[in-house]
């Protein structure tokens, strides 16, 4: 399984309610494919977000993310050190 | 009972089949023993009432399971009959295609009935009147139900229906002709009541002749008795004869009030002891010396060799089969044997595996539980591992399975497997069965015949008692005829029994028959007694106290005094095997004696109400088998429907795969008088428990369940839908397990949250894309295509994410045309929609599916795919794009494939491993065409790492393939067969057709 780090900002301050909709979004695309999420970062203002998923590959986690009507601002392939 | 042997050359002349209560045949005065099995007797019954030919294939459907050889057993059982009948093949006329019974040789007692026409019974004599209701000993064909076989039972239903109408029309019109005689027209009257209970009608008629005939008493118990029946089963018309006695009481007032007033003041009758009250203590054990000695012998022979063995005891009902399994099951305790004991129910069919647990004192949840973790097989591994548990420190163990002729499917094979798997230790298992109805069950008949085979089934058949053995029995010659008695009841045990009860209570006349003797005790019984006693036949023959009173409506007093009653009267004894509060038959002829006393339409009412009084606990697996035997038998259709549902699912989950497609067949017989939703959807859900028990005809069930799966969509049925379109793509995908289904419904619902027609489609077709580019549950991926499709289809509008997976779910399975077809139409919708990315994503696979069919035109498309890329966002599409441009080149061009490795390089960086690992084993596959055995190594080695990852199945088969036939090239033959065999567990439907053609070149020797 691969670490895929995705970025995705708001225009306005994104609420817990909005972040449980996002999540709930992707549920069933994720358990298809599955894909893990492993700790979401916000900025403290909500305007920024960075989750880290653990997918086969970042490819697949593309295709879960656009099956699941999700868009997002960079979406890439990490490694840890 | 006379039974004497006719010789088959005798004539035929006064042949006469009485079908109208139990069934018999006569010639000359003189009646010819039938056969035992209830199929040979319902079967003839059959051909005498439809006086026509019938096809082998319509008798076949009616009377046999299609697993059971259903030609071979009506081949048996004509011979059969023929045996019996004089000169047999000439009453029973059959050819290879039909078979019928020649009308001109014998009458048959309902055509009697029948011939009467309503109309014209007021110009018939008196006498031709009388004789025809004297045919009528009980409804037709009694004691013939088949419960399994719902098309003969149905038949026999409107029949019985049709002939009892028949019969009440002659006896209102002798009751009508005799009412200026009233006590002359009473039995007429009273016949009438008995066979047409719930009629007003005739209830008024009688009450009026009794009134008439100065029995005011008898009048009033009469209507306090029926009024309680009506109320009982909330009967329609409970006012009406409310209103009709009070009227007759009125007109009747001068002499009734006196008859009345007579009643009021009547001392009770002094109690005393009532000689057909028998005592608590039970009959003695008798005779059986020598069926007890081969028993005996076998538990010794079991125990001194460590060793498995059977007995079959057969012998007719009332012979005494129990009292010997329960007289050798008290010795082989002695013996220090582990004794456990269960008998079988004719009404406990779809009580999964109820004589298992019955013995072996199991939960019902534990065998759930074992057969939800690892099937059937770990369930029967189950079983046996309990008789070995319960047996750990004793000297064997004897199981006792009585009346095995009800033995359901399931029970009987998981029988088998523990008499072939046991191993060392003793174990012997008695069977007992009515003589001549073991054929009828066909899967414990099987094993019956198996054990015999293997020489480890001996059988016992139990002989009529001799003039001794009765003297014994009864307790001596005071106040009896031994002689007679013997005589009589042919020196069948129970029957002996009977008629010294009656001899000694001073009933004398004819001989009645067993069951006619059994009636007649109940006749004498209380009103409150005889109500239990009825209410009690109708629950089974086993049954809880509790439920009596609110059946009954009695209050519990009054339950527990009839019920002390009938256990004095030796009709009912506690049942203490199963639960507290649980009683049973003294005997199954008890039962069926008094069941088969009911009329028709008591039945139905008093099973409505059995099936309502459970209806709330439907959902309880245990309860619904129950409440589905009522409810069908009440025809009450919406509670048994779902009630057959229920019991359907709880038999699939403990692997009663039998009792789960009788309980879907049963269900699935009545749907149709439901409204159109409600059938629509419990036919899928019938459907569903039916095909997971037993795999069907796919072409026949796929259409079935495609039209039923449509309508519902049609009528907004979205779940029912949704099972249906996941039946339809496990039909197709053969691997797949149906018993899956419903975990993956969930995830159906899941993925399709949203109401909107369109975004649950396309939320459905990118499911169903993840799948199989996932490589799994193709089953569910094509469930989800279909319900996609469908919404699509409904909401008419065409959708590129439709398209797009109906096209990689085609390319996988090797539909090429199909494939490039929607692949294309996905690519066109999404280009006018302006959905880049899908446009991308359908053009890259047209690619893939060019490459791998070598149709010459993928450098082509590959090159638009690498223009197109240019214009989506930046992602790995121009990575992907590049590479698979380059490979077009490589395989169609020949070019060197520099380019190849440049980009290959750049679609490592944008981790598209699915691309990756299909680029790097068309190289492998390319490379090894070519000879170029390194560069083949290494494009396979490299895409059997990806393809591992990502776990791209058929790719890793791909590369895989490739490096066996390089080792092969290289004369390595144990690296050939070390890879070889890592590919022995792939299961071939899951692949792509491209793999599945690698994967078959394996088989061929020598390198590919």
């Amino acid at each position: 399984m691969s670490l895929v780090i995705m970025e995705k900002s708001f225009d306005e301050p994104a609420s817990d309610e909005l972040v449980e909709t996002m999540r709930r979004a992707t549920e069933a695309c994720f358990e298809i494919n599955d894909m893990q999420r492993k700790i979401t970062y916000a900025s403290f203002d909500r305007l920024r977000f960075i989750c880290v998923m653990e997918a086969r590959d970042v490819e697949t986690a593309r295709r879960a993310l656009e099956s699941a009507g999700m868009t997002y601002d960079r979406l890439w392939p990490a490694t840890s050190f | 009972m006379n039974r004497r042997t006719v010789p088959r050359q005798a004539s035929f002349d006064e042949l006469e089949l009485k079908v109208l209560g139990p069934m018999e045949l006569w010639r000359d005065g003189e009646r010819i023993a039938l056969p035992r099995s209830k199929k040979c007797r319902a079967l003839l019954g059959y051909l005498a009432v439809t006086g026509r030919a019938h096809r082998r294939e319509r008798l076949c459907d009616l009377f046999w399971d299609v697993a059971d050889d259903p030609r071979g057993a009506l081949r048996w059982t004509l011979s059969r009959l023929r045996s019996v009948l004089p000169a047999g093949s000439e009453v029973l006329l059959a050819d290879r295609e039909s078979v019928r019974l020649d009308p001109e040789v014998l009458t048959i007692d309902a055509a009697r009935l029948t011939a009467l026409d309503a109309a014209s019974l007021s110009q018939q004599s008196h006498e031709t009147l009388q004789a025809v209701a004297a045919l009528y000993r009980g409804e037709l064909l009694e004691g013939l139900e088949l419960p399994d076989f719902l098309d003969f039972s149905a038949w026999c239903v409107a029949q019985r229906e049709a002939l009892r109408r028949s019969l009440c029309d002659v006896l209102r019109e002798l009751a009508a002709r005799l009412s200026d005689a009233p006590t002359r027209a009473l039995p007429w009257a009273r016949q009438l009541v008995q066979v047409d209970g719930f009629n007003v009608q005739a209830h008024r008629m009688l009450l009026g002749l009794l009134l008439a005939a100065g029995s005011a008493d008898e009048a009033q118990r009469r209507y306090e008795h029926a009024i309680r029946q009506f109320r009982q089963v909330a009967a329609p018309d409970a006012e009406a004869l409310e209103g009709a006695w009070k009227g007759l009481r009125g007109q009747f007032a001068g002499h009734a009030q006196r008859a009345f007033g007579a009643l009021a003041s009547r001392a009770p009758a002094p109690t005393c002891l009532d000689p057909r009250e028998v005592a608590s203590a039970p009959t003695p054990f008798v005779g059986r010396a020598r069926s007890l000695a081969q028993l005996r012998a076998l538990l010794e022979s079991a125990v001194a060799h460590g060793s498995r063995s059977a007995a079959l005891v057969t012998a007719e009902p009332g012979a005494g089969k129990t009292r010997l399994l329960e007289r050798i099951g008290s010795e082989a305790a002695n013996l220090d044997f582990e004794v456990r004991s269960a008998r079988a129910f004719d009404l406990e069919r779809g009580r999964p595996f109820g004589p298992w647990i019955d013995a072996l004192g199991v939960a019902p949840d534990q065998l759930v539980e074992t057969a939800q973790a690892g099937g059937r097989a770990q369930l029967f591994e189950q079983l046996v591992a309990l008789v070995r548990a319960r047996a750990s420190d004793k000297s064997g163990v004897l199981l006792l399975f009585d009346d095995v002729q009800w033995l359901d499917r399931d029970s009987a094979e998981a029988l088998h497997h523990l008499m072939l798997a046991y191993g060392d230790g003793a174990l012997v298992a008695l069977l007992a069965a009515r003589v001549g109805e073991l054929p009828d069950n066909v899967p414990v008949a099987n094993v019956v015949r198996s054990l015999e085979r293997d020489r480890s089934l001996c059988e016992v058949q139990l002989q009529p008692f001799n003039h001794a053995e009765v003297l014994e029995l009864v307790g001596g010659q005071d106040g009896v005829d031994i002689d007679y008695i013997t005589r009589a009841s042919a020196g069948n045990p129970l029957y002996a029994l009977e008629l010294a009860r009656g001899a000694r209570a001073g009933e004398v006349g004819a001989p009645p028959t067993l069951v006619q003797l059994v009636r007649e005790r109940v006749a004498q019984l209380s009103d409150a007694a005889r109500d239990v006693l009825r209410w009690a036949a109708v629950l089974g023959y086993t049954f809880d106290a509790d439920r009596l009173e609110a059946l009954s409506e009695l209050s519990q007093l009054d339950v527990v005094e009839a019920l002390e009653e009938l256990e004095r009267r030796a009709l009912l004894r506690i049942d203490a095997t199963r639960s507290h509060g649980r009683y049973a038959f003294s005997h199954d002829i008890v039962r069926e004696a008094v069941y088969g006393e009911l009329s028709h339409p008591r039945k139905r009412l008093m099973h409505r109400k059995a099936a309502h009084q459970l209806e709330d606990r439907t959902t309880d697996p245990a309860i619904a088998y129950e409440v589905a035997r009522h409810a069908s038998l009440a025809g009450e259709v919406v509670l048994g429907v779902r009630a057959c549902i229920a019991a359907g699912r709880y038999a699939l989950r403990t692997c009663a795969h039998a009792d789960a497609e009788a309980l879907a067949r049963r269900g699935l017989h009545h749907v149709s008088e439901l409204a159109e939703a409600p059938q629509v959807s419990a036919s899928l859900d019938l459907l569903h428990v039916l095909y997971s028990a037993r795999a069907p005809e796919h072409a026949e069930a796929a259409a079935r369940v495609r039209a039923l799966a449509e309508r519902a969509l049609d009528l907004g049925l979205t779940k029912p839908a949704r099972i249906g379109f996941q039946m339809l793509s496990y039909l197709r995908w053969e691997s797949a397990s149906m018993a899956d289904a419903h975990a993956n419904i969930l995830q159906a619902e899941r993925v399709s949250r949203s109401a909107d027609p369109d975004e649950r489609s396309q939320a459905l077709a990118h499911a169903a894309r993840c799948l199989v580019l996932l490589e799994r549950n193709l089953g569910q991926a094509e469930a989800f295509l279909l319900e996609a499709r469908g919404v699509s289809e409904r909401s008419g509008r065409s959708s590129a994410a439709v398209a797009f997976a109906l096209g990689m779910i085609s390319a996988h399975r090797g539909e090429q045309a199909l494939a490039d077809a929607a692949l294309t139409e996905a690519q066109d919708l999404a280009r006018a929609s302006g959905e880049r990315l899908a446009e991308f994503g359908a053009l890259e696979h047209r690619v893939m599916l060019a490459l791998d069919l070598e149709t010459g035109d993928a450098e082509g498309l590959a090159a638009s795919l690498v223009e197109l890329a240019a214009r989506v966002r930046p992602g790995a599409e121009g990575a992907i794009a590049r590479s698979l441009h380059a490979l077009a080149q490589v395989l169609e061009s020949d070019v060197e494939d520099a380019l190849l490795r440049a980009a290959l390089a750049d679609l490592r960086v944008a981790d598209a491993k699915y691309e990756l690992s299909f680029v790097l084993t068309r190289r492998a596959t390319h490379a090894l065409a070519k000879g170029g055995l390194e560069a083949a190594t290494e494009a396979a080695s490299d895409g059997l790492e990806v393809s591992l990852a990502v776990g791209r199945c058929s790719e890793v088969v791909i590369a895989t393939v490739v490096l066996v036939a390089v080792a092969r090239l290289r004369g390595d033959q144990q690296t050939a067969d070390q890879l070889r065999h890592s590919l022995a567990g792939t299961v071939e439907s899951d692949l792509s057709a491209t793999a599945r053609r690698w994967l078959r070149q394996l088989a061929a020797p020598g390198p590919t």
